[in-house]
């Protein structure tokens, strides 16, 4: 375990290195949320509702998709690709570490260091805009986003991963991964919350894993579900985890055998 | 200027015979650039679902918006230029920018025009039909004037897209490393595809930087929208080539820095 600390304090310290580039990141974020908050700004009605949403829930779902999204979509898996192809994996095959273990470590350092400035970012955004806001006090609630927040981590740390795999059958990685995180920006509910849909579209993306990477956690913020919707939420988030670990391991196993360290 | 058509005419072919050689790449771009056009416009089709304007634009105008966002930005900016300013950091980084340096024709062209990603000619076909339908449903004609201000003004916001990208990325010469800023960009094209006022509304001062790109797309939808003014074409067209010569003077400018990959 102190390894893998050590590979996310790593990651923590080489994002410090490269400190202006990381700043670029985070302007991009903040212009993002601005945009995205000031549009929702000038179409909600003060005192009325859109789509069942008043102005501080359609709000505070806006900057919790932000926050929510720096910390699940914040990855490193897309160097797992440019590693099998360059043979680089070769070197990690015979470290005693596990090769997954090594990459969620750095993807954890990676989150940990965006959420570090997401949390600083939205305090100065808070203070300086006074946005009105739904605050959750119930605690279980609070308590259920967390846990859906990591089930989303680890969901789309496996997705990443598998998509990085396709290295071992093709030189081309980054399309497919492009295409993914094009309908995951749309299917997560990053541009506006999935219960607006019509009750046929919600019901086939509460069965896909997408919805769990965004809308539902901010959704159990917010109140949305009864318990009996909770439950069936994490069950199909619990189960779509496992299926995804079940594939990765099937997916790994399979690339290794044909695993020819070309380049290295 | 005919020996530059006569090298953009072979970039043209070379770039063809990529396409027949890399078939899953054509269609993979192809698709997520229709799908982000199509999300784009289902994004402003909830936006504006419950409200019949927004910062002053009718639902009708919005529409528009977006389409002339998918044709020039989403369609044109990304078949020429995007792959090219894509690979900015890359060349620079590893010293790639040495050999074209030495070839014999100007490095910004060579730098900004090497690479063309035929798909997005898909998204701009796409992108015109969806934008001729918004103006029909609505009843709006598309004159031989209109057209024409649309051309002309749609071809100085991309000289005013193309100038602030050179402009910016400009500055890898001296943080070869600043890969993300590439990302920023990307963000900052997305304002364009938003009523102009949606920057004054941010109230916030160092983003008056990113007036320009507010004009790009607006401007020439407010031309197939009969609302252009004359001071929304000087200032489009006088920004446009204020930034394409800065663009060239601040090129000129930082080649002096450049040390090659061993700097």
């Amino acid at each position: 375990m102190k390894l893998y600390f050590q590979v996310a304090k790593n990651t923590w310290d080489e994002m410090l290195t490269y400190r202006f580039n990381f700043v670029m990141w985070r302007v991009r974020n903040v212009l993002q949320l601005l945009t995205v908050y000031y549009l929702w700004l000038a179409v909600t009605p003060q005192n009325g509702q859109i789509f069942g949403y008043n102005r501080p829930l359609i709000l505070t779902y806006v900057l919790g998709a932000t926050l929510v999204g720096s910390i699940v979509f914040s990855t490193r898996t897309q160097e797992m690709g440019d590693n099998i192809n360059n043979g680089d994996l070769s070197q990690f095959l015979i470290r005693p570490f596990r090769y997954l273990g090594y990459w969620f470590a750095r993807d954890i350092g990676d989150k940990l260091f965006n959420l570090s400035f997401a949390v600083g970012e939205l305090a100065i955004f808070f203070l300086i805009l006074h946005p009105s806001l739904f605050l959750q006090t119930n605690i279980a609630f609070l308590l259920l986003t967390i846990l859906a927040v990591l089930l989303a981590v680890v969901m789309n740390f496996f997705i990443g991963s598998l998509l990085g795999m396709i290295a071992f059958w093709s030189p081309e990685v980054w399309a497919p991964r492009f295409i993914f995180f094009t309908l995951v920006s749309f299917f997560a509910g990053g541009l506006f919350p999935l219960d607006i849909l019509p009750i046929t579209l919600q019901r086939i993306f509460a069965l896909l894993p997408f919805s769990y990477l965004g809308y539902f956690p901010i959704a159990i913020y917010l109140g949305k579900f009864s318990s009996t919707q909770l439950v069936q939420g994490f069950c199909i988030a619990i189960l779509w985890s496992i299926l995804l670990y079940i594939l990765l391991s099937v997916v790994w196993r399979k690339g290794l055998k044909i695993y020819s360290s070309e380049g290295n | 200027m005919k020996r530059y058509f006569s090298i953009y005419r072979r970039l043209l072919m070379l770039n063809y015979h990529r396409v027949l050689i890399h078939k899953a790449d054509f269609l993979t771009g192809l698709t997520s650039s229709i799908l982000w056009g199509i999300f784009s416009i289902v994004a402003m089709y909830i936006l504006t679902s419950r409200s019949n304007s927004v910062f002053g634009w009718s639902r009708t105008d919005l529409f528009v918006l977006v389409g002339v966002f998918n044709i020039l930005i989403g369609g044109i900016y990304r078949t020429l230029f995007s792959r090219n300013f894509d690979r900015f950091t890359h060349v620079i980084q590893r010293g790639e920018l040495d050999g074209l340096l030495l070839k014999p024709f100007n490095t910004q062209f060579a730098l900004s025009f090497w690479y063309i990603s035929y798909y997005g000619l898909v998204r701009v076909f796409l992108a015109i039909i969806y934008t001729t339908f918004v103006l029909s449903a609505a009843h709006i004609a598309i004159t031989v004037v209109s057209f024409v201000s649309f051309f002309i003004l749609g071809f100085f916001g991309l000289m005013v897209l193309y100038s602030f990208w050179y402009l910016t990325l400009t500055c890898i010469i001296w943080f070869p490393d600043l890969y993300n800023l590439i990302e920023l960009l990307y963000a900052t094209d997305n304002i364009s595809r938003y009523p102009p006022q949606l920057l004054g509304a941010m109230k916030f001062a160092p983003f008056l930087v990113l007036f320009p790109i507010t004009l790009i797309v607006s401007v020439p939808a407010k031309a197939l929208l009969h609302t252009v003014t004359l001071s929304d074409l000087l200032l489009l067209v006088g920004i446009a080539l204020c930034l394409l010569y800065l663009s060239k003077i601040f090129w000129q400018f930082a080649l002096r820095y450049y040390t090659s990959a061993s700097g």
